[in-house]
């Protein structure tokens, strides 16, 4: 089966990923592999990648957890990115945004606003008060 | 082949179908109908713009402004047709139904009203379905029409009999279709809802605000609350002005300076006016003075006189109030946002005011944000009690009261009274410290009843304990208080890390469409119709869109 491998620097939870083609080879998954999560061997010679793409399903995948088999092979741990995978029809659905970099409102409370345990105080006088001259009055029945 | 005219501005909707709008911007149009299209050309100086159908479909036509004026019908068939025509602020909608038979053709029938319709104004015609290809029946309308609908009839079997109800809609078959627009009115055109859009929720004739006349329904549930109307409506109250309390001659309040006041008792201690006194009045002169009022405040309602005692002109010259109460504006300070976000309201930001007399009062910082806080004192010359008003542009928000006149002693058991109701204000005082203490903050002195739950809450740092002191200065103690009121903010001090919003997002509770959306997006709910994927794999989206993406 063809995979392509690529070096990505963007962050997992990103919906579009940034690629770096790296190599295009061709491996063999175990009979009893998901598509969902599944290990895989390459080269030792293949460095450097951590992202990679099955032409055949259509699927976006992590490669973590590298580890050095006897062999001089480095067995990967594949796991499905839906977010990169299904990235075009995700765009297409419509939710209630909880928290948005671009569209909030800042009139809503937010309970995680870094707020200070320091209040400040500000004083404003009216611009009139009582009289600082004293004014008397007598009450006299008449 | 040309079949009418319309004006300008019209907007033409074939079929109900938003992407088949055609609005119509010439001085001038015909209508023409190529192959089931609407074209426009331009067309000479006829005072009336015709459109003109067979009716065998049904049509309906809205306007926004000076809508449908006239319309005119012509039948060359055997039917039976009904006519809604009507406005929505010249007069309700009405029916003009006529039988045209074989023997009683009508032809040419016109609907006219003189003065227009302003507002929706609409035009629902309908047949009984009887159609005969060889006798078309046409209909014509009168302009200016500022939208018409052309819906097939076989969208909405409507029969002629059909119940029509002004500004809700209508039934049919037991059926309600309300008139709510399913996109935001923000184009001028009127949209109905179609039979896949008829929701039962809606079928209450009773509860529904049809659009376009009572616009705010958004398609909430009409059984279920969410009805209102949601008009902001508010009525200024502004203070009365002051009673002019008075008690004629019974008593006279004296506006007196110390001049005035050395000269009167000059005038008390003289010997021909003490004999004259007592051989008139046979009694002491101080009998008729009821008491000296210290106030930090000048009464502007006065007249000039003599001073009387009794029946007897002491000659000394005073100003005497024309009425005892007075009212002292003290201004008024604005209240703008200052960090333009919730926190610049409750029970983030508080705000208190001291006021001469009364004491330091909480008040909802809501109440003026965006306004202004506004003061203005009562003061009764003859007690010395005072009244202030807190108001923002509207109206009286809260009130408070206390005493600021100093009674003083100008005989030997005045004194005493003096220092007892002194004495009787230290043991208030008294009871305002134990109340801090033990964090039940009491009330100023009377009138308050502001104190806001406000302060209690439990978001953030404004759970803190609010030790500041109200400390009512009532009694002779005001007049040794500070006598200019000021307002006491407290704000929250606010420290946003640069990439917040870049790492967090703001909080946003709006429906949008993913696509639509840049930067870090947190999904509060979100239903996965448009994903073909596995229900592993959907539900992992769903998780991680809640947990949050990078759009």
């Amino acid at each position: 089966m063809i995979i392509k491998l690529y070096k990505t620097l963007s962050e997992d939870n990103a919906l579009d990923k940034a690629l770096t083609t790296v190599a295009e080879i061709d491996i063999k998954i175990l009979a009893t592999a998901t598509t969902t999560t599944f290990d895989l061997t390459l080269s030792g010679d293949i460095r450097d990648v951590n992202y990679m793409y099955v032409p055949a399903w259509g699927k976006y995948y992590f490669l973590k957890a590298p580890r050095v088999e006897r062999n001089g092979l480095v067995r990967y741990s594949a796991s499905i990115d839906v977010l990169m995978t299904y990235k075009a029809q995700i765009r297409e659905e419509t939710g209630i945004i909880l928290r948005q970099e671009n569209e909030g409102n800042l009139y809503i409370a937010d309970s995680s606003f870094p707020v200070e345990n320091r209040n400040k105080m500000f004083f404003k006088k009216f611009p009139k008060g009582f009289d600082e001259l004293l004014n008397y009055y007598l009450v006299v029945g008449v | 082949m040309s079949i009418g005219k319309v004006v300008n501005n019209a907007i033409l909707v074939k079929n109900d179908d938003p992407t088949q709008v055609k609005t119509v911007r010439v001085t001038k149009g015909i209508l023409d109908r190529d192959n089931n299209k609407f074209t426009v050309t331009e067309w000479g100086e006829d005072i009336f713009d015709w459109a003109y159908e067979r009716i065998d479909e049904r049509w309906r036509i809205g306007g926004l402004s000076g809508a449908v004026a006239l319309f005119n019908i012509y039948t060359g068939n055997e039917r039976n047709i009904t006519v809604y025509l009507g406005g929505q602020d010249v007069e309700s909608f009405r029916s003009y139904t006529y039988n045209e038979t074989r023997e009683n053709p009508r032809e040419g029938e016109q609907w006219s009203n003189a003065n227009g319709f302003k507002g929706g104004c609409g035009l629902y015609l309908f047949y009984d379905g009887t159609t005969n290809p060889e006798k078309p029946t046409y209909f014509f309308i009168g302009a200016p029409v500022a939208l018409i609908y052309k819906t097939p009839i076989v969208a909405h079997p409507v029969p002629y009999e059909h119940t029509f109800i002004q500004h809700k809609g209508y039934e049919v078959n037991g059926l309600w279709y309300p008139y709510i627009s399913k996109t935001p009115y923000t184009d001028n055109i009127f949209r109905d809802y179609s039979e896949s859009d008829y929701d039962p929720r809606k079928a209450n004739p009773t509860t529904i605000q049809g659009f376009p006349f009572g616009v705010n329904n958004n398609g909430l549930s009409t059984s279920k609350g969410g009805q209102g109307d949601m008009v902001d409506w508010t009525e200024d109250i502004p203070i009365d002005t002051a009673p002019r309390l008075t008690t004629g001659d019974f008593l006279r309040v004296y506006k007196m300076s110390a001049v005035t006041l050395n000269q009167l008792r000059e005038k008390l201690i003289s010997n021909g006016f003490l004999d004259n006194l007592i051989s008139k009045l046979r009694t002491n002169a101080m009998d008729y003075i009821m008491g000296l009022t210290a106030i930090p405040l000048s009464a502007s309602n006065v007249a000039t006189g003599t001073i009387q005692i009794g029946n007897l002109d002491t000659e000394v010259s005073a100003e005497f109030l024309s009425w005892y109460i007075g009212d002292l504006d003290c201004g008024e300070i604005d209240f703008t946002e200052y960090f333009q976000t919730y926190m610049d309201y409750s029970p983030y930001t508080k705000v208190s005011v001291y006021l001469p007399f009364c004491g330091i009062i909480p008040l909802s910082v809501d109440a003026f944000m965006n306004d202004k806080l506004k003061l203005t004192y009562r003061v009764d010359f003859l007690t010395g009690y005072c009244v202030a008003f807190i108001s923002n542009s509207h109206g009286i928000v809260t009130t408070a009261s206390g005493q600021c006149g100093y009674q003083l002693p100008i005989r030997s058991n005045d004194y005493s009274r003096v220092i007892s109701s002194g004495l009787g204000i230290v043991g208030g005082a008294a009871s305002a410290a134990w109340g801090l203490a033990t964090g039940n903050i009491p009330l100023a002195a009377g009138g308050v009843a502001a104190y806001t739950a406000a302060l209690s809450s439990t978001v953030n740092n404004v759970n803190k304990p609010d030790v500041m002191s109200n400390g009512a200065l009532g009694g002779n103690f005001g007049l040794l208080g500070n006598r200019t009121p000021y307002i006491i903010i407290q704000r929250p001090t606010i420290s946003i890390p640069k990439d917040y919003a870049k790492t967090l997002g703001y909080m946003s509770r709006i429906s949008a469409k993913l696509g639509d959306l840049k930067g870090f997006t947190r999904v509060e709910e979100i239903h996965l119709e448009h994903i073909n994927a596995s229900a592993e794999e959907k539900g992992m989206i769903e998780s991680l869109l809640k947990e949050g993406v990078i759009l």
